[in-house]
């Protein structure tokens, strides 16, 4: 599946677009694993921004990238990173830092992950035990509704049929189950929203989740093993998703 | 206002995005959609500002022409096996796709050219309309 990956790395529908990748791993905590932790989050540099609110969450931070760490979730996101400068007559100017598609910044996420995991696992070893119970990746976009590729183009032409006409705004969330075995199970939630403006752009996302329901869960120890094998299954799917729509 | 950890959901039935979560603090909707608020904290850019920067900005950077030609050559075999033959549903779905790739790259490679055309078609209807009204006359006079 990798292979067929690579092959297609940088030539998906979402490259089109300002794609922005989020990870969402939840697992098996209790409350008091908030000191853990604020340990971890502040074993990180002065490079990184370090928030934690007492009890709660702790977020950490840099150049687009956030983390955000609670006892039993950990959610790691990237925004576009972009540099804003007046040009010479004082007027700002966008300008962004480093070309990078969806695919190399899910790959960044899931190394930062992955260094995130280390660290909670070095300061208190039983983490590594603690078992996974989901993990999910995401796609969110926007796009004009001009450029919409085909196989979301479907899946908005599905919601018109009803009333045989456009639609003026929508916001909706569609949940399907792609396969099930063992107390593995593997859904995607299909997210749309724009607004009634006419020239409002299309709001969309796509969430690709596997959760473990099995006596045999996997462990944070073992999140990379899981990740390699998890994320080209997303990607593809999103790519698949985007080509075919509900298509038959 | 506060939200709720929906992530860390404690019912096993409910499954909610991975998303939808960590806006605690903030009070505001989900992640998702999150993007859209005008956010230029820390030079991070909201996905709606980029999006009207300058589209096929993003096109452009991610497909070289090695690719677009791949795209180009596929094309051109399903269009020659349509005339000849005729596609499966699989094989028009895939027309339909790289249709779509190699309409958003030319409309992004060439936008700028388009733009400079319109104007000086532009500045030639102008011209022609005050030729006409100096003579009297009307460009949409039956």
């Amino acid at each position: 599946m990798q292979n067929n990956l690579q092959d297609n790395e940088k030539s998906m529908w979402f490259d089109n677009f300002y794609a922005v990748p989020t990870i969402g791993i939840q697992y098996e905590s209790n409350r008091s694993d908030i000191f853990t932790i604020q340990k971890t989050a502040f074993s990180y540099d002065e490079t990184y921004k370090v928030e934690c609110s007492t009890f709660r969450q702790c977020r950490v931070s840099k150049e687009g990238l956030e983390i955000v760490l609670e006892p039993g979730n950990i959610i790691a996101s990237h925004k576009t990173h972009i540099e804003i400068k007046p040009d010479v007559y004082g007027r700002p100017v966008v300008k962004e830092s480093e070309s990078k598609t969806y695919l190399s910044t899910l790959k960044y996420l899931i190394s930062t992950l992955y260094d995130l995991i280390t660290r909670l696992c070095e300061i208190d070893s039983k983490n590594r035990h603690r078992e996974i119970t989901q993990i999910g990746i995401v796609l969110s976009t926007r796009m004009q509704i001009a450029d919409v590729p085909p196989g979301i183009s479907s899946l908005l032409e599905a919601q018109t049929r009803i009333w045989q006409q456009k639609l003026l705004s929508y916001d909706f969330r569609l949940l399907t189950e792609i396969s099930k075995e063992n107390g593995i199970s593997t859904r995607c939630h299909h997210m749309a929203k724009k607004t009634p403006e006419p020239d409002e752009d299309l709001d969309f996302a796509l969430d690709y989740q596997r959760i473990y329901r099995s006596s045999n869960n996997p462990n944070l120890g073992s999140f990379n093993k899981i990740c390699e094998a998890f994320y080209p299954e997303a990607v593809l799917y999103f790519e698949s998703f985007g080509k075919k729509g509900i298509q038959k | 206002m506060s939200c709720q950890t929906n992530f860390a959901t404690t019912s096993p039935n409910i499954i909610e995005p991975t998303a939808q979560n960590y806006n605690l603090d903030k009070g505001t909707e989900p992640q998702v959609w999150e993007q859209d608020i005008t956010d230029f904290t820390e030079n991070t850019c909201s996905n709606a500002i980029l999006s009207h920067i300058k589209p096929g900005l993003r096109t452009l950077k991610n497909f070289d022409k090695e690719k677009m030609t791949k795209f180009y050559q596929a094309r051109q075999q399903l269009i020659l096996k349509e005339i000849e033959t005729s596609l499966t549903p699989e094989e028009n779905i895939e027309l339909t796709y790289l249709n779509w790739q190699i309409d958003r790259y030319e409309m992004a490679k060439y936008a700028n050219d388009f733009n400079a055309l319109e104007d000086v078609i532009r500045k030639h209807t102008d011209a022609v309309d005050v030729i006409l009204k100096a003579a009297g006359l009307s460009a949409y006079a039956k």
